[in-house]
Protein backbone atom coordinates (compact mmCIF):
# COMPACT_ATOMS: atom_id res chain seq x y z
CA UNK A 1 0.00 0.00 0.00
CA UNK A 2 1.43 3.39 -0.93
CA UNK A 3 1.75 5.84 1.94
CA UNK A 4 -1.02 8.33 2.49
CA UNK A 5 -0.68 11.68 0.72
CA UNK A 6 -0.30 14.77 2.89
CA UNK A 7 -2.44 17.84 2.31
CA UNK A 8 -2.76 21.39 3.59
CA UNK A 9 -6.09 22.31 5.16
CA UNK A 10 -5.37 25.63 6.85
CA UNK A 11 -3.06 28.63 6.56
CA UNK A 12 -2.14 31.36 9.03
CA UNK A 13 0.48 34.09 9.16
CA UNK A 14 1.55 37.39 10.65
CA UNK A 15 4.16 39.35 8.72
CA UNK A 16 5.35 42.73 7.53
CA UNK A 17 2.48 42.47 5.05
CA UNK A 18 -0.19 42.35 7.75
CA UNK A 19 -1.91 40.23 10.35
CA UNK A 20 -3.44 37.48 8.23
CA UNK A 21 -3.08 35.39 5.06
CA UNK A 22 -5.54 37.46 3.02
CA UNK A 23 -3.49 40.62 3.58
CA UNK A 24 -0.27 38.68 2.95
CA UNK A 25 -1.50 37.27 -0.34
CA UNK A 26 -3.11 40.54 -1.48
CA UNK A 27 0.27 42.24 -1.10
CA UNK A 28 2.14 39.46 -2.89
CA UNK A 29 -0.36 39.51 -5.76
CA UNK A 30 -0.14 43.30 -6.02
CA UNK A 31 3.66 43.38 -5.74
CA UNK A 32 3.53 45.56 -2.64
CA UNK A 33 6.73 45.73 -0.59
CA UNK A 34 6.23 45.65 3.19
CA UNK A 35 9.77 46.74 4.04
CA UNK A 36 10.43 50.17 5.49
CA UNK A 37 12.16 52.23 8.16
CA UNK A 38 12.59 50.57 11.55
CA UNK A 39 13.70 52.14 14.79
CA UNK A 40 14.50 50.00 17.80
CA UNK A 41 15.78 52.87 19.95
CA UNK A 42 13.86 53.62 23.12
CA UNK A 43 14.13 56.36 25.73
CA UNK A 44 14.01 53.58 28.38
CA UNK A 45 16.99 51.80 26.89
CA UNK A 46 20.05 53.94 26.27
CA UNK A 47 22.50 52.08 24.03
CA UNK A 48 26.22 52.70 23.58
CA UNK A 49 26.18 52.48 19.78
CA UNK A 50 23.38 53.25 17.36
CA UNK A 51 22.08 50.57 15.00
CA UNK A 52 23.17 51.12 11.41
CA UNK A 53 20.41 48.85 10.08
CA UNK A 54 17.47 51.17 9.49
CA UNK A 55 15.29 49.12 7.11
CA UNK A 56 13.32 46.04 8.05
CA UNK A 57 10.09 44.12 7.77
CA UNK A 58 8.21 45.07 10.91
CA UNK A 59 4.65 43.89 11.56
CA UNK A 60 2.29 46.86 11.21
CA UNK A 61 0.03 48.08 14.04
CA UNK A 62 -1.71 46.88 16.11
CA UNK A 63 1.05 45.28 18.17
CA UNK A 64 0.49 41.50 17.93
CA UNK A 65 1.02 41.21 21.68
CA UNK A 66 -2.21 43.12 22.22
CA UNK A 67 -4.08 40.37 20.37
CA UNK A 68 -2.98 37.65 22.81
CA UNK A 69 -4.69 36.57 26.03
CA UNK A 70 -3.20 39.01 28.57
CA UNK A 71 -2.72 36.25 31.18
CA UNK A 72 -0.54 34.31 28.74
CA UNK A 73 1.51 37.30 27.59
CA UNK A 74 4.23 37.41 30.33
CA UNK A 75 5.24 33.84 29.42
CA UNK A 76 5.66 34.62 25.72
CA UNK A 77 8.58 36.05 23.85
CA UNK A 78 7.54 37.84 20.67
CA UNK A 79 8.22 34.85 18.39
CA UNK A 80 5.79 32.76 20.45
CA UNK A 81 3.15 35.50 20.27
CA UNK A 82 3.45 35.47 16.48
CA UNK A 83 3.36 31.66 16.30
CA UNK A 84 0.16 31.49 18.38
CA UNK A 85 -1.60 34.10 16.22
CA UNK A 86 -0.63 32.28 13.01
CA UNK A 87 -1.60 28.89 14.45
CA UNK A 88 -5.02 30.16 15.58
CA UNK A 89 -5.77 31.31 12.02
CA UNK A 90 -4.61 28.06 10.44
CA UNK A 91 -6.57 25.91 12.88
CA UNK A 92 -9.71 28.00 12.37
CA UNK A 93 -9.53 27.61 8.58
CA UNK A 94 -8.95 23.86 8.82
CA UNK A 95 -11.87 23.35 11.21
CA UNK A 96 -9.81 20.70 13.04
CA UNK A 97 -11.16 20.18 16.57
CA UNK A 98 -8.44 19.69 19.19
CA UNK A 99 -10.99 18.29 21.64
CA UNK A 100 -11.60 15.51 19.17
CA UNK A 101 -8.28 15.11 17.33
CA UNK A 102 -5.70 16.70 19.70
CA UNK A 103 -4.08 13.36 20.66
CA UNK A 104 -3.30 12.58 17.02
CA UNK A 105 -2.17 16.12 16.14
CA UNK A 106 1.40 17.40 16.39
CA UNK A 107 3.05 20.81 16.30
CA UNK A 108 6.48 21.45 14.77
CA UNK A 109 7.68 25.05 14.58
CA UNK A 110 11.01 26.10 13.12
CA UNK A 111 13.03 28.82 14.82
CA UNK A 112 16.28 30.29 13.55
CA UNK A 113 17.74 31.20 16.91
CA UNK A 114 15.73 31.82 20.09
CA UNK A 115 13.58 34.27 22.03
CA UNK A 116 15.62 37.43 21.69
CA UNK A 117 13.56 39.78 23.88
CA UNK A 118 14.19 37.76 27.03
CA UNK A 119 17.89 37.33 26.24
CA UNK A 120 18.37 41.04 25.81
CA UNK A 121 16.23 41.92 28.82
CA UNK A 122 18.15 39.42 30.98
CA UNK A 123 21.57 40.74 30.00
CA UNK A 124 20.43 44.31 30.49
CA UNK A 125 19.27 43.52 34.03
CA UNK A 126 22.44 41.65 34.94
CA UNK A 127 25.14 43.69 33.22
CA UNK A 128 23.72 47.19 33.01
CA UNK A 129 21.25 47.48 35.87
CA UNK A 130 23.17 45.30 38.33
CA UNK A 131 20.08 43.31 39.34
CA UNK A 132 20.55 40.02 41.16
CA UNK A 133 18.31 37.94 38.94
CA UNK A 134 16.61 37.68 35.60
CA UNK A 135 12.88 37.39 35.09
CA UNK A 136 11.62 33.95 36.11
CA UNK A 137 10.27 33.40 32.61
CA UNK A 138 13.65 33.91 30.91
CA UNK A 139 14.40 30.24 30.24
CA UNK A 140 10.91 29.27 29.03
CA UNK A 141 10.71 32.41 26.88
CA UNK A 142 14.12 31.96 25.24
CA UNK A 143 14.02 28.25 24.43
CA UNK A 144 13.79 27.56 20.68
CA UNK A 145 11.02 25.05 21.33
CA UNK A 146 8.89 27.73 23.01
CA UNK A 147 6.74 28.60 19.97
CA UNK A 148 5.88 24.93 19.41
CA UNK A 149 5.12 24.26 23.06
CA UNK A 150 3.21 27.53 23.52
CA UNK A 151 1.07 26.77 20.45
CA UNK A 152 0.38 23.30 21.86
CA UNK A 153 -0.68 24.78 25.22
CA UNK A 154 -2.77 27.54 23.67
CA UNK A 155 -4.63 25.22 21.29
CA UNK A 156 -4.64 21.86 23.13
CA UNK A 157 -2.35 19.94 20.74
CA UNK A 158 -1.32 16.73 22.51
CA UNK A 159 0.64 14.71 19.91
CA UNK A 160 4.33 15.11 18.94
CA UNK A 161 5.41 18.70 19.73
CA UNK A 162 8.90 20.13 19.22
CA UNK A 163 10.92 22.85 17.50
CA UNK A 164 13.34 22.51 14.62
CA UNK A 165 16.32 24.77 14.11
CA UNK A 166 18.60 25.25 11.11
CA UNK A 167 18.94 29.04 10.80
CA UNK A 168 17.19 30.28 7.64
CA UNK A 169 15.88 26.86 6.60
CA UNK A 170 14.29 26.03 9.99
CA UNK A 171 10.73 26.21 8.65
CA UNK A 172 11.46 23.91 5.75
CA UNK A 173 13.07 21.38 8.07
CA UNK A 174 9.89 21.56 10.17
CA UNK A 175 7.67 21.04 7.11
CA UNK A 176 9.80 18.14 5.83
CA UNK A 177 9.83 16.47 9.25
CA UNK A 178 6.07 16.82 9.57
CA UNK A 179 5.54 15.45 6.06
CA UNK A 180 7.52 12.31 6.77
CA UNK A 181 5.96 11.81 10.20
CA UNK A 182 2.47 12.18 8.72
CA UNK A 183 3.28 9.70 5.95
CA UNK A 184 4.63 7.26 8.56
CA UNK A 185 1.33 7.35 10.41
CA UNK A 186 2.60 8.48 13.82
CA UNK A 187 0.15 11.40 13.67
CA UNK A 188 -2.82 12.39 11.53
CA UNK A 189 -2.42 16.16 11.50
CA UNK A 190 0.09 18.81 12.51
CA UNK A 191 0.40 22.56 12.90
CA UNK A 192 3.66 23.29 11.18
CA UNK A 193 5.66 26.38 10.37
CA UNK A 194 8.15 28.86 11.72
CA UNK A 195 8.45 31.98 13.83
CA UNK A 196 11.06 34.69 14.32
CA UNK A 197 11.21 38.16 15.84
CA UNK A 198 14.73 39.50 15.25
CA UNK A 199 14.09 43.25 15.09
CA UNK A 200 15.81 43.79 18.43
CA UNK A 201 18.87 45.90 19.24
CA UNK A 202 21.41 43.16 20.00
CA UNK A 203 20.27 41.00 17.09
CA UNK A 204 20.47 43.87 14.63
CA UNK A 205 23.98 44.68 15.89
CA UNK A 206 24.95 41.04 15.27
CA UNK A 207 23.64 41.18 11.70
CA UNK A 208 25.30 44.54 11.21
CA UNK A 209 28.62 42.82 11.96
CA UNK A 210 28.01 40.28 9.19
CA UNK A 211 27.75 43.05 6.56
CA UNK A 212 25.06 41.25 4.58
CA UNK A 213 22.12 43.55 5.31
CA UNK A 214 20.97 46.01 2.65
CA UNK A 215 20.95 49.72 3.53
CA UNK A 216 18.10 50.49 1.11
CA UNK A 217 15.77 47.58 0.44
CA UNK A 218 15.70 43.96 -0.69
CA UNK A 219 16.38 43.67 -4.47
CA UNK A 220 16.81 39.99 -5.31
CA UNK A 221 18.42 39.24 -8.71
CA UNK A 222 19.11 42.95 -9.30
CA UNK A 223 22.55 43.94 -10.53
CA UNK A 224 22.73 46.49 -7.70
CA UNK A 225 21.41 44.29 -4.90
CA UNK A 226 23.05 45.12 -1.60
CA UNK A 227 21.92 42.39 0.74
CA UNK A 228 19.02 40.95 2.67
CA UNK A 229 16.45 42.80 4.78
CA UNK A 230 15.57 41.29 8.15
CA UNK A 231 11.92 40.82 9.04
CA UNK A 232 9.73 39.42 11.77
CA UNK A 233 6.84 37.06 11.28
CA UNK A 234 5.32 33.64 11.69
CA UNK A 235 3.61 31.24 9.36
CA UNK A 236 1.74 28.10 10.38
CA UNK A 237 -0.10 25.63 8.17
CA UNK A 238 -2.27 22.66 9.09
CA UNK A 239 -0.90 19.55 7.39
CA UNK A 240 -3.00 16.39 7.42
CA UNK A 241 -3.00 12.88 6.09
CA UNK A 242 -5.28 13.06 3.06
CA UNK A 243 -7.41 10.19 4.35
CA UNK A 244 -8.00 11.95 7.66
CA UNK A 245 -8.79 15.26 5.97
CA UNK A 246 -11.26 13.58 3.59
CA UNK A 247 -12.88 11.62 6.42
CA UNK A 248 -13.80 14.81 8.25
CA UNK A 249 -14.72 16.71 5.09
CA UNK A 250 -11.95 19.29 5.49
CA UNK A 251 -11.12 21.97 2.89
CA UNK A 252 -8.05 20.74 0.95
CA UNK A 253 -5.93 23.64 -0.31
CA UNK A 254 -2.97 21.78 -1.83
CA UNK A 255 -0.80 18.72 -1.37
CA UNK A 256 2.65 18.75 0.21
CA UNK A 257 4.21 16.49 -2.40
CA UNK A 258 7.73 16.07 -1.09
CA UNK A 259 10.76 17.43 0.67
CA UNK A 260 14.52 17.15 0.42
CA UNK A 261 17.45 18.06 2.63
CA UNK A 262 21.22 18.29 2.28
CA UNK A 263 24.19 20.07 3.77
CA UNK A 264 27.03 21.87 2.01
CA UNK A 265 29.65 20.79 4.56
CA UNK A 266 31.77 23.64 3.24
CA UNK A 267 31.89 27.33 4.14
CA UNK A 268 29.90 28.87 6.99
CA UNK A 269 28.25 31.55 4.86
CA UNK A 270 29.36 31.18 1.22
CA UNK A 271 26.87 28.96 -0.64
CA UNK A 272 27.93 26.00 -2.76
CA UNK A 273 26.14 24.65 -5.82
CA UNK A 274 26.32 20.98 -4.95
CA UNK A 275 24.51 21.18 -1.61
CA UNK A 276 21.43 23.11 -2.76
CA UNK A 277 21.23 21.11 -6.00
CA UNK A 278 21.30 17.85 -4.04
CA UNK A 279 18.47 19.08 -1.82
CA UNK A 280 16.27 20.06 -4.79
CA UNK A 281 16.93 16.71 -6.47
CA UNK A 282 16.12 14.90 -3.23
CA UNK A 283 12.86 16.86 -2.97
CA UNK A 284 11.80 15.98 -6.53
CA UNK A 285 12.67 12.32 -5.94
CA UNK A 286 10.73 12.26 -2.65
CA UNK A 287 7.71 13.74 -4.43
CA UNK A 288 8.02 11.40 -7.40
CA UNK A 289 8.32 14.40 -9.71
CA UNK A 290 10.34 15.06 -12.84
CA UNK A 291 12.10 18.40 -13.19
CA UNK A 292 9.67 19.46 -15.94
CA UNK A 293 6.65 18.92 -13.67
CA UNK A 294 7.63 22.07 -11.75
CA UNK A 295 6.10 25.39 -12.85
CA UNK A 296 7.14 27.80 -10.08
CA UNK A 297 10.19 28.11 -7.86
CA UNK A 298 9.86 30.35 -4.82
CA UNK A 299 13.56 31.13 -4.52
CA UNK A 300 15.56 31.50 -1.35
CA UNK A 301 16.37 34.82 -3.07
CA UNK A 302 17.74 36.74 -0.12
CA UNK A 303 19.10 39.62 -2.16
CA UNK A 304 22.72 39.01 -1.18
CA UNK A 305 25.25 39.07 -3.99
CA UNK A 306 26.42 35.52 -3.29
CA UNK A 307 23.06 33.83 -2.84
CA UNK A 308 21.11 34.98 -5.86
CA UNK A 309 23.61 34.29 -8.64
CA UNK A 310 24.53 30.93 -7.10
CA UNK A 311 20.86 29.99 -6.75
CA UNK A 312 20.20 30.72 -10.43
CA UNK A 313 23.18 28.51 -11.37
CA UNK A 314 21.79 25.77 -9.12
CA UNK A 315 18.36 25.99 -10.75
CA UNK A 316 19.95 25.76 -14.21
CA UNK A 317 21.99 22.73 -13.17
CA UNK A 318 18.98 20.86 -11.71
CA UNK A 319 16.31 21.82 -14.26
CA UNK A 320 18.45 21.98 -17.42
CA UNK A 321 16.49 23.29 -20.43
CA UNK A 322 13.29 23.40 -18.37
CA UNK A 323 14.84 26.19 -16.24
CA UNK A 324 13.93 28.67 -19.01
CA UNK A 325 10.25 27.68 -18.76
CA UNK A 326 10.09 28.04 -14.98
CA UNK A 327 8.59 31.00 -13.22
CA UNK A 328 10.90 32.04 -10.38
CA UNK A 329 10.45 34.75 -7.78
CA UNK A 330 11.69 35.90 -4.41
CA UNK A 331 8.80 36.95 -2.20
CA UNK A 332 11.42 38.07 0.36
CA UNK A 333 11.48 41.26 -1.72
CA UNK A 334 8.06 41.95 -0.12
CA UNK A 335 7.91 40.20 3.29
CA UNK A 336 11.64 40.39 3.98
CA UNK A 337 13.84 37.67 5.40
CA UNK A 338 12.11 36.37 8.49
CA UNK A 339 14.94 33.86 9.08
CA UNK A 340 13.44 30.76 10.72
CA UNK A 341 9.94 31.84 9.65
CA UNK A 342 10.76 32.47 5.99
CA UNK A 343 10.08 28.96 4.75
CA UNK A 344 6.64 28.93 6.35
CA UNK A 345 5.67 32.28 4.82
CA UNK A 346 6.95 31.03 1.47
CA UNK A 347 4.98 27.77 1.76
CA UNK A 348 1.87 29.88 2.22
CA UNK A 349 2.94 31.87 -0.86
CA UNK A 350 3.26 28.76 -3.04
CA UNK A 351 0.01 27.21 -1.78
CA UNK A 352 -1.87 30.42 -2.59
CA UNK A 353 -0.02 30.72 -5.93
CA UNK A 354 -1.19 27.21 -6.86
CA UNK A 355 -4.76 27.96 -5.74
CA UNK A 356 -4.93 31.27 -7.61
CA UNK A 357 -2.86 30.39 -10.69
CA UNK A 358 -0.75 33.48 -10.04
CA UNK A 359 3.02 33.77 -9.63
CA UNK A 360 3.88 36.53 -7.13
CA UNK A 361 6.65 38.80 -8.39
CA UNK A 362 10.14 39.78 -7.34
CA UNK A 363 9.74 43.48 -6.57
CA UNK A 364 12.28 46.33 -6.32
CA UNK A 365 13.91 44.93 -9.47
CA UNK A 366 15.35 47.75 -11.57
CA UNK A 367 18.21 46.18 -13.51
CA UNK A 368 18.41 42.40 -13.84
CA UNK A 369 21.82 40.93 -13.00
CA UNK A 370 23.06 39.27 -16.23
CA UNK A 371 24.06 36.31 -14.05
CA UNK A 372 20.40 35.89 -13.04
CA UNK A 373 19.08 35.48 -16.58
CA UNK A 374 15.99 33.35 -15.93
CA UNK A 375 12.37 34.49 -15.58
CA UNK A 376 12.42 35.93 -12.06
CA UNK A 377 8.94 37.52 -12.51
CA UNK A 378 10.11 41.13 -12.25
CA UNK A 379 7.85 43.52 -10.33
CA UNK A 380 4.46 42.30 -11.62
CA UNK A 381 2.66 39.05 -10.78
CA UNK A 382 2.07 36.67 -13.65
CA UNK A 383 -1.03 34.55 -14.30
CA UNK A 384 -0.05 30.99 -15.00
CA UNK A 385 -1.59 27.64 -14.08
CA UNK A 386 0.71 26.05 -11.48
CA UNK A 387 0.67 22.29 -11.00
CA UNK A 388 3.75 22.09 -8.82
CA UNK A 389 5.75 24.71 -6.96
CA UNK A 390 8.86 24.30 -4.85
CA UNK A 391 10.24 26.55 -2.13
CA UNK A 392 13.99 26.76 -1.57
CA UNK A 393 15.76 27.44 1.72
CA UNK A 394 19.54 27.56 2.04
CA UNK A 395 20.95 28.58 5.39
CA UNK A 396 24.16 29.81 6.96
CA UNK A 397 25.97 26.70 8.06
CA UNK A 398 25.10 25.08 4.74
CA UNK A 399 21.83 23.47 5.83
CA UNK A 400 19.49 23.20 2.84
CA UNK A 401 15.84 22.14 2.78
CA UNK A 402 13.34 22.22 -0.07
CA UNK A 403 9.60 21.55 -0.05
CA UNK A 404 7.29 20.87 -2.97
CA UNK A 405 3.55 21.62 -3.11
CA UNK A 406 1.22 20.23 -5.76
CA UNK A 407 -2.27 21.25 -6.85
CA UNK A 408 -4.68 18.84 -5.21
CA UNK A 409 -7.01 17.17 -7.65
CA UNK A 410 -9.30 14.97 -5.60
CA UNK B 1 -1.14 34.99 61.34
CA UNK B 2 1.24 37.75 60.40
CA UNK B 3 -0.59 40.68 58.79
CA UNK B 4 2.52 42.32 57.41
CA UNK B 5 3.61 39.25 55.49
CA UNK B 6 0.04 38.78 54.29
CA UNK B 7 -0.07 42.32 52.99
CA UNK B 8 3.21 41.97 51.09
CA UNK B 9 2.11 38.63 49.67
CA UNK B 10 -1.32 39.87 48.69
CA UNK B 11 0.17 42.67 46.64
CA UNK B 12 2.80 40.41 45.07
CA UNK B 13 0.08 37.95 44.01
CA UNK B 14 -2.15 40.73 42.73
CA UNK B 15 0.69 42.19 40.67
CA UNK B 16 1.59 38.82 39.19
CA UNK B 17 -1.94 37.70 38.37
CA UNK B 18 -3.81 40.95 37.75
CA UNK B 19 -6.24 40.07 40.57
CA UNK B 20 -7.84 42.72 42.82
CA UNK B 21 -5.79 42.50 46.07
CA UNK B 22 -8.93 43.08 48.16
CA UNK B 23 -10.34 39.74 46.99
CA UNK B 24 -7.33 37.78 48.23
CA UNK B 25 -7.61 36.14 51.68
CA UNK B 26 -5.30 33.74 53.55
CA UNK B 27 -7.66 30.92 52.57
CA UNK B 28 -7.47 31.76 48.86
CA UNK B 29 -6.35 28.89 46.67
CA UNK B 30 -3.35 30.00 44.59
CA UNK B 31 -4.37 28.09 41.47
CA UNK B 32 -7.86 29.58 41.66
CA UNK B 33 -6.29 33.06 41.80
CA UNK B 34 -4.63 32.24 38.47
CA UNK B 35 -1.17 31.57 39.90
CA UNK B 36 0.79 29.15 37.70
CA UNK B 37 3.99 27.31 38.61
CA UNK B 38 6.41 30.02 37.51
CA UNK B 39 4.20 32.84 38.83
CA UNK B 40 4.69 31.26 42.23
CA UNK B 41 8.47 31.41 41.82
CA UNK B 42 8.21 35.08 40.80
CA UNK B 43 6.04 35.79 43.88
CA UNK B 44 8.52 34.10 46.19
CA UNK B 45 11.37 36.01 44.53
CA UNK B 46 9.53 39.30 45.01
CA UNK B 47 9.38 38.47 48.74
CA UNK B 48 13.14 37.85 48.60
CA UNK B 49 13.62 41.24 46.98
CA UNK B 50 11.36 42.99 49.49
CA UNK B 51 13.16 41.55 52.51
CA UNK B 52 16.61 41.12 50.92
CA UNK B 53 16.81 37.46 51.85
CA UNK B 54 17.24 34.19 49.97
CA UNK B 55 14.50 31.57 50.25
CA UNK B 56 15.69 28.17 49.00
CA UNK B 57 13.07 26.76 46.63
CA UNK B 58 12.74 25.35 43.18
CA UNK B 59 9.89 25.78 40.78
CA UNK B 60 8.61 22.21 40.90
CA UNK B 61 8.84 21.72 44.67
CA UNK B 62 7.24 25.10 45.35
CA UNK B 63 4.28 24.18 43.18
CA UNK B 64 3.80 20.94 45.14
CA UNK B 65 4.15 22.54 48.54
CA UNK B 66 2.28 25.86 48.39
CA UNK B 67 -1.42 25.58 47.64
CA UNK B 68 -2.93 28.54 49.50
CA UNK B 69 -1.95 32.05 50.54
CA UNK B 70 -1.73 30.77 54.13
CA UNK B 71 0.97 28.29 53.04
CA UNK B 72 3.07 31.21 51.82
CA UNK B 73 2.47 33.18 55.02
CA UNK B 74 3.75 30.20 56.95
CA UNK B 75 6.84 30.12 54.70
CA UNK B 76 7.48 33.78 55.52
CA UNK B 77 7.09 33.11 59.24
CA UNK B 78 9.65 30.31 58.99
CA UNK B 79 12.09 32.96 57.80
CA UNK B 80 11.14 35.30 60.63
CA UNK B 81 9.60 37.85 58.33
CA UNK B 82 7.06 40.45 59.32
CA UNK B 83 8.54 41.18 62.73
CA UNK B 84 10.03 44.36 61.30
CA UNK B 85 9.03 46.76 58.61
CA UNK B 86 10.51 45.73 55.28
Amino acid sequence: MSPDRVVVTGLGCVSALGHDVDKFWASLAAGRCGLGPIDVSSPDMPVPAPVKITVGGAIPAPDPRLLIDARRSPMLDRFSVLAILAAQQALAQSGLSMDRYGDRTGCIIGVGVAGFEAIEDGYRRLFLEGLRRTNVFTVPRVMPSAPASQVSMALGIRGPVFGTTSACSSSNHAIATALWMLRSGVMDAALVGGAEAPLIYGVLKSWEALRVVAPDTCRPFDKNRKGLVLAEGAGVVVMERASAARARGAPILAEIAGAGMSADAADLVAPTMDGPAAAIRACLADAGLNADDVDYVNAHGTGTVANDSTEIKVIKSVFGEHARRLSISSTKSMHGHALGASGALELIAIVRAIQEGLVPPTVNLEQLDPECDLDVTPNVARERPIRVAISNAFAFGGTNAIVAARRFDA
Amino acid sequence: MNDRIFDVLRHAIATQTGTDPETITPASNLAELGVKSLDLVEIIMSIEDTYDITIPNNAVEAWDRFKTVADLIQLGEEFGLGTERP
